[in-house]
């Protein structure tokens, strides 16, 4: 049972939380950040007074509930977790304390606030609902015990596709630019999380900071060359998608403008969130065109990032080691009173210089090991 | 006709392969080597997605000069194809189809022949490997090339699907398009008229035969 118990932890716990160390902080974050203990009490003493209050806490319990159970079950789709389908020939008892412990474990965020709350809404005399909620903390983790027996049963790959996705994929091709954006979503979202938060709190910062002293538009373009070179990692992240999986990119017959004009509205897509926060907090003082300028910098920025990774190839060392000098220099320009417009000009020629000149010549050498002899050399 | 001269492929200064002066004419070619001796590194050099030293000229298309027509008319399928798992056998034939100039048609017959209709709206993270190699088995037949590269094209595959993988490459042939081939396993012969045989070996291609 304790070799089980390893191989479940290891394959199914600790990829979880992994995975969604983002998700769980941005929850914390909002549940914790914007609420105080006290309040939580009062909520929790409030909702067990209160069947529809109750009702739509236990919903959202209902749908992380979902959330565990779909990744189990993806997880059990992967050829790299084939191996537990072995897990039907041990005895049903401890499979499903197995099975159990996963979905215990996944559902443990949700025991422990059921447990918070449900300890003072007995102090304050709600028995009924907090039973009510315990009862279903502790009942929801065994129907996801006999949603995995199901999926460990009926391991068959032509009807593993969910509904939605099927049906999404069957009425919709994906656009190349959505390429990375899922990648992104799938493969980085705490990098992408913690990127858009940074740079969004940049955004709003500025914003409510710029009407309460004598500042002028170099703090707006500053704080674009801070939120273009917090991207540099995603561009890093871009670069090498495309050069691992997917090489063919570099076979099909599309013209450079072709590929450009892809990265432009996949870069648009990555700035949107805080071009939106600039539009909701944009003050008074600066005016539209600044702001068209401000923004064309990061894009500008961006290719030229990108332009330079296609130029040479980048170990993460070097990467920081040029982010802190490329920063410094874009102090001295912006603080020298440069231009905006001059600067958001130079960086995007630059960029697509780099990208037309590069684009075919650039190469990705995984590690220095490549470049060894290999034994039958 | 592939015409290629000087060519030499490094990695960071480490020498992976050179070509001195090779001319492949139309037919199909079949290059043998052991692993890590430069086939498939030749491969992707000659499919335009690595850079190198050197010239390399499709018929009137140079790969530098002419990228977009060079790129229109050679094809290539991976040995072990990993695509990005969140996309689906339709996204990718979708978007190769649509940049190599496939009809419709010519989509659908080969999603048809290779028999991927099963699954050919999940996601290829859900795919076996046999899967994966038709997914990239149909990505290299898309189009008009006047060169497809396969590498390794009969692995992971069921004998059904080897056999179709044959009758396509007789079917092009006959259309005037030129194979270039890599394979552990011997070709029948009967099957496939191969004009050339190439052994890779020691940073350089050899002739072996020439049936022609």
């Amino acid at each position: 049972m304790k070799s089980i118990i390893n191989i479940l932890r290891k394959t199914f716990v600790i990829e979880y939380y992994r995975l969604n160390t983002g998700f769980l902080f941005l929850v914390a974050m909002f549940g914790f950040g914007i609420l105080r203990p006290e309040d939580h009490i009062a909520l929790a003493t409030y909702a067990f007074t209160s069947p529809f209050l109750l009702s739509l806490g236990l919903s959202l319990w209902g749908l992380y509930h979902l959330k565990v159970v779909y990744f189990v079950r993806q997880r059990l789709l992967f050829s790299s977790h084939e191996f537990l389908y072995h897990l039907v020939t041990v005895s049903k008892p401890r499979r499903w304390a197995g099975l159990l412990y996963v979905h215990f474990m996944l559902w443990l965020p949700v025991v422990l606030y059921a447990g918070f709350v449900g300890y003072y809404g007995w102090l304050f005399g709600q028995h009924q609902a907090v039973i009510i909620t315990m009862s279903f903390a502790l009942f929801l983790p065994f129907t996801g015990v006999m949603a995995y027996e199901y999926r460990l049963f009926h391991p068959n790959p032509d009807t593993r596709l969910s509904i939605l996705s099927g049906f999404l994929n069957r009425q919709f091709t994906k656009p190349y630019w959505s390429y990375f954006l899922l990648y992104l979503f799938q493969k980085a979202p705490i990098l992408l999380f913690l990127t858009k938060v940074f740079t969004c709190f940049i955004v709003y910062g500025i914003c409510k900071i710029y009407p309460t002293d004598a500042y002028d538009e170099r703090l707006f373009s500053l704080a674009a060359a801070t939120i273009a070179l917090s991207h540099s990692v995603m561009l890093l992240h871009l670069y090498e998608f495309e050069h691992l999986q997917l090489p063919l990119l570099r076979n099909l017959p599309l013209t450079l403008f072709q590929r450009g004009l892809q990265y432009t509205i996949l870069f648009i897509l990555l700035v949107f969130p805080e071009s939106i926060f600039m539009i909701r907090y944009h003050p008074s003082g600066i005016s539209w065109v600044y702001t068209l300028e401000w923004w064309v910098l990061i894009l500008g920025l961006f290719w030229l990032i990108f332009g330079r990774f296609l130029q040479q190839h980048y170990l993460m060392d070097l990467l920081l080691r040029q982010g802190f000098y490329a920063f410094i220099s874009l102090f001295f320009l912006i603080m020298f009173q440069i231009p905006t417009f001059l600067l958001a000009v130079c960086s995007l020629g630059a960029g697509i210089y780099l990208f037309h000149r590069h684009y075919y010549n650039s190469e990705y050498i995984v590690s220095k090991d490549n470049l060894k002899l290999r034994p039958e050399e | 006709m592939i015409i290629i001269k000087n060519l030499r492929k490094s990695y960071g200064g480490h020498l992976v392969i050179q070509v001195p002066d090779l001319v492949l004419k139309p037919g199909i070619h079949w290059f043998k080597g052991a692993n890590g001796s430069g086939k498939t590194t030749f491969f992707r050099t000659l499919a335009g997605m690595l850079p190198f030293e050197g010239d390399i000229q499709l018929h009137a298309w140079d790969i530098r000069k002419q990228p977009i027509d060079y790129r229109l008319h050679i094809n290539y399928g991976e040995a072990e194809p990993d695509y990005p798992e969140f996309l689906t056998a339709n996204d990718l034939i979708q978007f190769v189809g649509h940049a190599k100039k496939a009809s419709q048609k010519q989509v659908n017959q080969l999603i048809e022949t290779f028999g991927v209709h099963d699954f050919l709206y999940q996601p290829t993270g859900t795919y076996s490997s046999g899967m994966l190699k038709k997914t990239s088995l149909i990505l290299a037949f898309l189009g008009t090339p006047k060169v497809i590269i396969l590498d390794e094209p009969l692995i992971t595959i069921d004998d059904a699907t080897v056999q179709k993988v044959y009758d396509l490459v007789s079917q092009y042939h006959t259309q005037g398009v030129t194979f270039l081939l890599s394979s552990h396993q011997d070709f029948i012969f009967e099957k496939l008229p191969i004009q050339g045989l190439y052994q890779v070996h020691n940073k350089t291609i050899h002739l072996i035969r020439n049936q022609q």
